[in-house]
């Protein structure tokens, strides 16, 4: 191993390199198998009803996120836990309130650690638009930085309207394709 | 060494606390704020309601064949504080208990007057549960 520098392109494939190679391709056949046929629906209910959420906290909607977890509305129902104890394990990621210019290269940090079937909902005004805060020097809106699934208004919503929404992102992942690279947002009603 | 196993007894029988949410609707408290509604044969379109929202949601298009004037709300930055409500002179908006908002794109969050106008479906809310020692906030008139 040549010390300090990157490895090289032969000692990448000698060694767990040649594994990642393999690994990539095989992965690739099995998406394009999942992709065209039956076992898309299956792959698409497992993960609709496994989504593990992280919560970024910024602003109050999260004292409405605490709430939609309590056992009034029980969203483990729906396979949604706070079980997670690193951001490996998580694929839906909750932004709860303002994005400030500082908080930007944090949220685009977390966003980069979650691994690829990832799904982002904007909660709140603050989140959708910028909110209250709209016009600030230092704000910005959540989808100029990483692509938003689902948008949930309110300042801040109910816990019932963030339910309404997960609802409507675990609609989005049933009728949507496997490969998360290449998922389409379904026209709303 | 009781203790635990009459508690446990009890919790058993109590009644339960999750409403399940998208076929049973918690009741909401009284003057609950959310989508609007619009009365458009009594708008005039004055266009107070875009001058008082502080976060400028509102903006005053023309719609229809006449070429009225109506309010058009942005819910991407609504704060549902309803100064748009109360400082209407013509009463041509009115709160409802709408509140399923979410959408999947930043177009549909921009209700036009003709989306304003549609009334919300009507839906079967589940009396809020009185349960011991906790406060109340809401109990449904019979």
């Amino acid at each position: 191993m040549a010390q300090g520098g990157n490895p090289t392109r032969a000692e990448e494939l000698s060694g767990g390199g040649l594994f990642k190679v393999l690994a990539g391709k095989l992965s690739e056949v099995l998406t394009e198998i999942s992709e065209s046929s039956p076992l898309r629906y299956a792959v698409n209910w497992a993960r609709l009803y496994s989504l593990w959420p992280v919560h970024i906290t910024t602003a109050c909607c999260s004292a409405e996120f605490g709430a939609m977890m309590g056992p009034r509305y029980d969203p483990e129902r729906f396979g949604i836990q706070m079980v997670a104890g690193s951001l490996r394990q998580c694929d839906l990621l909750i932004v709860e309130g303002t994005v400030t210019k500082k908080m930007a290269a944090r949220l685009k940090i977390i966003y980069d650690q979650m691994p690829a079937p990832r799904y982002v909902i904007a909660m709140g005004d603050c989140a959708c638009s910028g909110g209250l805060f709209y016009n600030s020097y230092s704000t910005l809106p959540l989808d100029a930085l990483i692509p938003v699934d689902v948008y949930v208004p309110g300042c801040p919503p109910s816990p019932q309207a963030l339910l309404d929404g997960i609802l409507k992102l675990q609609e989005m992942i049933r009728k949507g394709r496997v490969n998360p690279l290449k998922i389409e947002p379904v026209a709303s009603a | 060494l009781l203790k635990p196993i009459v508690s446990g007894i009890r919790q058993a029988f109590r009644k339960r606390m999750t409403f399940e949410y998208p076929t049973v609707k918690l009741g909401l408290p009284p003057r609950f704020r959310a989508r609007h509604y619009l009365y458009m044969d009594r708008c005039t379109g004055c266009g107070i309601c875009a001058w008082i929202c502080p976060e400028k949601c509102i903006s005053i298009v023309q719609f229809g064949d006449e070429g009225r004037k109506f309010p058009q709300f942005y819910y991407g930055r609504c704060c549902f504080c309803h100064f748009c409500v109360d400082y209407c002179p013509k009463d041509a908006l009115a709160p409802t208990d709408d509140y399923e908002l979410a959408a999947y794109d930043q177009e549909s969050l921009v209700f036009s007057p003709d989306r304003l106008a549609q009334p919300p479906k009507e839906v079967k809310r589940a009396v809020y549960l009185r349960i011991s020692g906790d406060s109340v906030f809401h109990e449904e008139k019979k």
